[in-house]
């Protein structure tokens, strides 16, 4: 009886625990490889933000990130909210220090247990930008963030 | 009884509880055991505002389509949505942020959703004439169904059976409109959708 007991406790641990285990690798990072990110690390691009998160529609919105070189700017965000797997903004809006709205060309979002991330590319970007705003607004609910791009990249 | 052997089964029930959370966490983030929450969750995702449930139709095989106006922003959506496990509604699919235009006197929007082996029907649209009283909607099967007219929308859903093989040829979807002494006041189809205000 009880070493039945302990072979169906086993089995279902694996089972279920093994899904889980699945369904959180996106949440801690492991096997997350972007090599666009770890490039522009290297070649100084990548600008490390951080902010408080805004909430926008019901998500604990953040930027974590921007890459700003070659004429191309991303932003990474991430959404995140315990007990659930959050929702991912659709859109956002980049204006940058001179008054000029871009738009972005991708994006590329993916959702998972408590955290969720993206980020928009946007292209034919100025150069010499001193800092951006990304921001999206609908509905009177709107976010907004205040990127300095000058003073050097963090690594 | 043995300590170690108790803790073991409680260690390993403990973990088996902790992943069966966490995979009910995953399945069900979008689901609610309140109707209402459930709209909230798809309203966020299509990043519109809330606003209550105007009308609920039951199409078939456990699903729902809840229509929703917004008068306050202009706007009305629709939503599928699901019981599962007897507890839970889930959200199935739908459209949103659609405009409650006021300068449109009547416009005939269809559309559906594929759910099994069972297409779920659905037509809506806004509605600006204080002489309509009856809207009738002929399928292109031959199912006549009645809309429901209310804050200046109509909606009206079926669901339909896929058959094996699909008949060939277009289908044509008409709406009537009549007024209470049951006189046609407005005929449209696919090929005349809209009817706008003048001036």
């Amino acid at each position: 009886m009880r070493i039945a007991l302990r072979k169906i406790e086993w089995t279902l641990l694996v089972v279920i625990g093994g899904l889980a285990v699945f369904n959180l690798l996106h949440t801690f990072d492991l096997f997350d490889r972007d090599t666009q990110l770890s490039e522009a690390k290297k070649k100084g691009y990548y600008y490390k933000v951080d902010a408080d998160a805004q909430t926008y529609f019901g998500m604990r919105v953040n930027v974590d990130g921007v890459i700003y070189g070659e004429g191309k700017l991303t932003v990474y965000l991430s959404t995140k909210d315990l007990f659930s797997v959050p929702l991912f903004p659709n859109r956002i809006q980049v204006t940058t220090d001179s008054g000029e709205v871009l738009s972005y060309r991708t994006s590329s979002g993916s959702t998972g247990y408590y955290k969720s991330t993206g980020h928009f590319t946007f292209e034919q970007v100025p150069e010499n930008l001193k800092s951006i705003t990304v921001h999206q607004e609908a509905y009177g609910q709107s976010l907004s963030f205040l990127i300095p791009l000058e003073g050097g990249s963090s690594k | 009884m043995n300590l170690k052997i108790v803790a073991g089964h409680a260690i390993r029930w403990l973990l088996i509880m902790a992943a069966s959370c966490t995979l009910f966490v995953t399945l069900f983030s979008s689901s609610s055991l309140r109707i209402d929450q459930t709209v909230r969750k798809a309203l966020n995702m299509f990043e519109v505002p809330f606003a209550p449930i105007t009308e609920r139709i039951k199409t078939g095989q456990g699903y729902e389509l809840l229509q929703i106006v917004d008068k306050e922003h202009g706007l009305y959506h629709h939503l599928f949505v699901k019981k599962t496990l007897g507890l839970f509604w889930s959200y199935r699919g739908g459209g949103g942020g659609r405009p409650l235009d006021e300068h449109t006197v009547l416009e005939f929007l269809w559309g559906y959703s594929t759910f099994g082996k069972y297409r779920h029907y659905y037509a809506a649209g806004p509605v600006n004439d204080a002489r309509i009283a009856k809207l009738k909607i002929m399928w292109w099967d031959g199912h006549e169904q009645e809309a429901d007219i209310n804050n200046g929308t109509y909606i009206a859903a079926r669901s339909y059976r896929i058959p094996k093989e699909e008949p060939e040829g277009t289908s044509h979807n008409h709406l009537y409109a009549y007024d209470v002494n049951g006189v046609l006041l407005y005929e449209l189809s696919d090929d005349n959708r809209a009817i706008k205000k003048e001036g």
